[in-house]
């Protein structure tokens, strides 16, 4: 029921989440060239850093829609009009949480599909731990936005601070520049970023390489269950009389 | 029924907005529960519905007790708060179905609820139209019906007319009555005291956390002074009893129980003394009832008991 309405929502809306997703198809379209000459002869590596990085970069912005959707539930206080009825918080927070997580997989969803088609991207041993890899990375988004959501106190603070997270972490993370070219500093702090993880993840999984994927999915699901916690907090707090 | 016993509830440690709260509304019974801002009428609702957890004491929702069994008693329990609280970007007829789907409703009994409750209101012609798209007594009468669509035991409403004109107002009262006389006990916060006569509402009236007078309004509001105003051309004469008030030199106040005695004996005054001219220049009279106004002069900051039937 509420998952539901909220798909509904998200669907009278969906201007922002259409942005980010052709965005990212524009990029990979006139970025493709360039980062051809980065890795010379070897096409499919220069798309396992293109493809994977944009779908980090805008994963990281569409963080911004989710926290958007859950934060006008705080501030139009429909959340308390969920949380005086018979569901349980646990149900509330599923059925808020899933189309949301629905919409980055799509997103990701288009822009390897495109990356796919379009450009010949081929992961190593099929789709099934690219998806996966999917999964993991829109499931961090996803608790991310829900984070942003409970700190955030306006939706102008919630979309200033997520450009600026966005671009940084994306700067940061290797997803935009390969870690290799980045200033030494920059590459030090790359592992303390999620973007990293995302671009780990993704590229292991169209590499095939199970162990190092297990283990950035491993520090994946970590920060979603922090930044879960982290929501659940603030989503259990009464709000104003 | 909903019972309300010894309630105290704050906010993060600060000094608590209900104090020993204690409230009694029987089912079929509409209680009106008035007071100034900071009274705890809101806070009152936000425990009720399980949103405050109280320091002490107990709300009982028919017969269920709210912190041991806090989703049964949330089930039985409608609320729509003084803020409006409702998906904007959706229609009318979602907003229904969704707060009725999560009370329990389902297949045709929510369809026939959403009818009814929508007719009730008189809101069945906007059901398709989204909640921005309403104006602001529309949104407070759909807000209303999704507290109203499972038919709670308790129904709680905060200011629910707040920017509705007279007719809407009107329907809105209906409904809420209408829910009333098939067994739902109501309380109904407002600061406006005539609309509790059409619900047919008994009174309570808060202050600093605790209910300080219940009663009829008529039993509340005997005991309080009308206002006779006598407006002169030119400067207003002396009067037994009279009160000037600052900055209006041809105005006379009186005050008491029985205003159109108190009038009757002032144009007897003014009739006599210097051979009626000062009756002559009379030139309007206004008798003023006691209102909430008043009331809560009377209370005081920190409220002065004024039961009329206990509480």
């Amino acid at each position: 029921m509420i998952a539901r309405h909220t798909a509904l929502l998200v669907t009278r809306d969906p201007g922002p989440m259409i942005g980010y997703t052709l965005m990212p198809l524009l990029l990979m379209a006139v970025l493709r060239p360039l980062y051809g000459a980065l890795y010379p002869g070897r096409p499919q590596s220069a798309l396992a850093q293109l493809a994977p990085g944009l779908a980090v970069m805008f994963a990281l912005f569409a963080l911004k829609v989710v926290g958007a959707g859950l934060l006008d539930e705080r501030i139009g206080r429909t959340w308390d009009r969920l949380a005086a009825g018979p569901a349980r918080p646990g149900e509330i927070l599923v059925g808020k949480a899933l189309p949301f997580l629905g919409m980055v997989l799509v997103q990701q969803a288009v822009l390897l599909g495109v990356a796919w088609a379009a450009f010949g991207l081929r992961p190593r041993d099929g789709w099934a731990l690219v998806a996966g890899a999917a999964f993991v990375w829109s499931l961090a988004i996803l608790a991310a936005g829900t984070a942003a959501a409970r700190f955030a106190r306006s939706p102008a603070q919630l979309s200033a601070a997520g450009d600026v997270a966005a671009i940084a972490v994306t700067c940061l993370s290797g997803a935009l520049v390969p870690r290799r070219l980045l200033p030494g500093w920059a590459s030090a702090v790359a592992p303390y970023t999620p973007g990293y993880w995302g671009l780990r993840v993704y590229q292991q999984a169209l590499r095939a390489e199970v162990g190092s994927l297990l283990r950035a999915a491993a520090i994946l699901l970590a920060i979603a269950l922090l930044s879960a916690a982290l929501a659940v907090g603030g989503s259990l707090r009464g709000a104003g009389r | 029924m909903l019972a309300v016993t010894g309630l105290v509830v704050g906010y993060g440690g600060g000094p608590p907005v209900l104090d020993g709260f204690d409230l009694r509304v029987e089912a079929g019974e509409v209680v009106g529960l008035i007071g100034p801002n900071g009274a705890g009428k809101s806070t009152l609702a936000r425990a009720v519905v399980g949103l405050l957890r109280p320091g002490r004491g107990q709300i009982v929702v028919a017969g269920v007790d709210q912190r041991r069994q806090p989703r049964a008693a949330r089930a039985l329990t409608g609320w729509a708060p003084q803020e409006l609280a409702l998906y904007l970007r959706a229609t009318v007829r979602e907003n229904l179905r969704l707060f009725g789907g999560l009370a329990g409703l389902g297949g045709a009994r929510l369809r026939s609820r959403l009818k009814l409750v929508a007719e009730a209101v008189a809101l069945t012609g906007l059901l398709d139209t989204q909640v921005r798209r309403l104006s602001g007594g529309q949104q407070r009468r759909a807000q209303a019906a999704t507290a109203m669509m499972h038919e709670p035991r308790v129904l709680l409403l905060d200011e629910p007319t707040v920017g509705a004109d007279p007719i809407t107002r009107e329907a809105l009262l209906a409904a809420v009555r209408a829910l009333a006389d098939r067994g739902t006990a109501v309380l109904y916060t407002t600061h406006y005291l005539p609309e509790l006569d059409g619900l047919d509402a008994t009174v309570a009236v808060a202050a600093a956390g605790r209910v300080l007078a219940r009663g009829t309004r008529a039993e509340l509001l005997a005991d309080l002074d009308a206002t006779v105003t006598l407006t002169f051309h030119g400067p207003a004469p002396a009067l037994t009893g009279a009160i000037r008030p600052p900055g209006r030199p041809g105005t006379l106040l009186l005050r008491g129980s029985d205003p159109e005695r108190r009038l009757a004996g002032a144009v007897r005054e003014l009739g006599t003394a210097g051979s009626g001219a000062d009756l002559v220049r009379l030139r309007s009279v206004a008798v003023r009832p006691p209102t909430l106004d008043d009331l809560y002069r009377r209370l005081g900051p920190l409220g002065r008991p004024v039961a009329a039937h206990g509480v």
